[in-house]
């Protein structure tokens, strides 16, 4: 069952590491020569924008590769991850009750909970290989334009994957409660983007980052303490269990038609 | 002894009714057959038994055990055969059956070639590309490979082309004599009438009847026909067919001779009914 549902997820994760693969050496290769060109106009651009906001974005430094790759490219990275996360768990399971093939499955010799550990073990791989290309991708990048600083952008780059790991668990849990659709998948990854924005717009706004799993992964505060948030990493495991937990619990207990 | 027995199974879907204490048992070694018109109860009952649906109420043993939902041990001893197959689409036949030999003990593979053999179904072929009558040749391989002591068919003939349905009634015959039990749901009178030891029939969710095959066709209903001039008596319930009229008879004969005799009759004929005529009977 693993092995079947990895080889399902295989089509799936060539497309979308390839992508990230693909658009991200284009930015690497296409970016010093942007930067020599457009310096001055950037930096004019930005100027307009309040010191906070450059702050809260990271936005301070964006001619550098590694400063694109702080703002902007970290963002690409955790929408498309968190997308890609969303849709293999709203589909984890729901799929095979869409499809009709749960009622092969169901009734063999097999617990449900075998069933939906197997899925979710395979569908957590292909994430990590997924975040590993692109992390991959990124790294090389900025070690080939000489700007790498690997410790910390190992951190940056893989602290993506404790956001990716709810994201999943919450769409499976939520896919068995209400069933699952890529609307589903694209309300939960881009919902919960919204309040990391917000956050980032005023002090008085501060609180919406405690309501969004993004906050795992704060670019900012790792490039800052040099290192991952271990209360971010361990609150992170906490709600993947939670909700994965929860998910095997329902899941046991839902028709399987 | 029995291999199933259902006790006082309900369910419902919300308000709308599934099935209403429902009490049936299958025999070890025979061939069940399980009747009603579409919408009675016949499936939600399969699927209660498979536990794909939670019932409201009610015991379900296997065995003589309680076949509880995540019992590998029991479940994988039945096989089942829903009435439309959903396969994946992507797999070739090869390794949809690959893939089911993998949840049951080796040597299930040696069966299905056999089946597959018997049964003229092309493994190669992507299960996207299958005909529905080569997908059900499909799913009753997927039912039987592992050699189940129980299998559960649900309209398993439905869509095959009478030299496989013969095959497939072959098959299940040699099953049978190797000590398989089947629940055998069907809409197709003749091959319940041809195979089962015994038949259940089940009407807006609740069991009517269960009786050997051979008793619900031979004795307890009888067709009476009968050409008179007069009107016949109204509590028989005679059916008028031009200048005959006929009914399906249960009942002490003493008493059908007796309103027999409230008329002049022409011509009188007594008969026993094809399973067809008593199913109907029981649901009007």
């Amino acid at each position: 069952m693993f092995a079947k549902q990895l080889k399902d997820n295989e089509k799936g994760l060539f497309i979308w590491g390839s992508l990230f693969l693909i658009l991200l050496s284009a930015v690497f290769c296409i970016y010093p020569s942007i930067m020599a060109e457009s310096k001055d106009t950037i930096n004019q651009l930005l100027a307009v924008f309040p010191q906070e906001l450059l702050d809260a974005f990271n936005m301070t430094d964006i001619a550098t590769p590694s400063g694109w790759v702080n703002s902007e490219g970290m963002i690409f990275f955790l929408l498309g991850g968190a997308v890609y996360s969303a849709l293999l768990g709203s589909n984890c399971v729901w799929r095979e009750r869409k499809d009709g093939t749960i009622e092969f499955l169901a009734v063999k010799p097999v617990r449900r909970t075998s069933i939906i550990v197997k899925k979710a073990l395979a569908d957590l791989l292909s994430i990590f290989l997924f975040t590993l290309v692109a992390s991959a991708t990124i790294l090389i990048g900025l070690l080939i334009s000489d700007d790498l600083d690997a410790p910390v952008m190992l951190a940056v780059t893989l602290s993506p994957l404790l956001v990716f790991a709810v994201l999943y668990a919450l769409c499976l849990f939520l896919s068995i409660c209400f069933q699952g659709s890529v609307g589903l998948a694209l309300g939960v990854s881009i919902g919960f983007y919204i309040p990391v924005v917000l956050s980032k717009l005023s002090e008085s706004m501060k609180f919406f980052r405690y309501c969004t799993p993004f906050t795992l992964s704060d670019t900012v505060s790792i490039l800052a303490d040099g290192h991952l948030d271990i209360e971010c990493c361990a609150m992170g495991i906490l709600l993947f269990i939670i909700l994965f937990g929860g998910s095997i619990w329902l899941y046991n207990r839902r028709e399987a038609l | 002894m029995s291999i199933l027995t259902i006790q006082n199974l309900q369910k419902t879907y919300g308000k709308a009714r599934g099935v209403t204490d429902l009490s049936l048992s299958v025999e070890k070694g025979e061939i069940l057959g399980f009747i009603g018109p579409n919408g009675a109860g016949k499936s939600t009952t399969i699927r209660c038994i498979m536990n794909l649906l939670n019932k409201n109420s009610g015991e379900i043993f296997f065995e003589g055990k309680p076949l509880l939902r995540g019992d590998t041990t029991a479940y994988a001893q039945i096989g089942y055969l829903p009435s439309e197959i959903h396969l994946y689409d992507n797999m070739t036949g090869e390794e949809m059956l690959l893939y089911n030999a993998s949840f049951y003990a080796p040597g299930s593979l040696e069966r299905a070639e056999d089946l597959c053999r018997r049964l003229s179904f092309d493994k190669k072929k992507r299960l996207r590309a299958l005909s529905l009558g080569n997908g059900k040749k499909l799913g009753l391989i997927l039912a039987l490979m592992h050699a189940p002591r129980l299998v559960i068919m649900d309209e398993a003939t439905s869509g095959l082309d009478p030299l496989i349905q013969e095959e497939v009634y072959a098959i299940l015959r040699e099953e049978k004599l190797r000590g398989t039990s089947f629940l055998f749901s069907s809409h197709n009178l003749g091959e319940v009438k041809k195979l089962c030891d015994r038949v259940a029939i089940i009407r807006e969710g609740t069991l009517i009847r269960t009786a050997p095959t051979a008793e619900l066709t031979e004795g307890s209903v009888t067709r009476v026909r009968i050409a008179t001039d007069d009107l016949p008596d109204p509590a028989l319930h005679f059916i008028r067919e031009g200048d005959t009229y006929t009914t399906l008879y249960t009942g002490d004969p003493n008493e059908l001779i007796a309103h027999l005799g409230t008329c002049r009759l022409k011509r009188l004929i007594i008969e026993e009914p094809d399973l067809e005529e008593i199913f109907l009977h029981y649901y009007q």
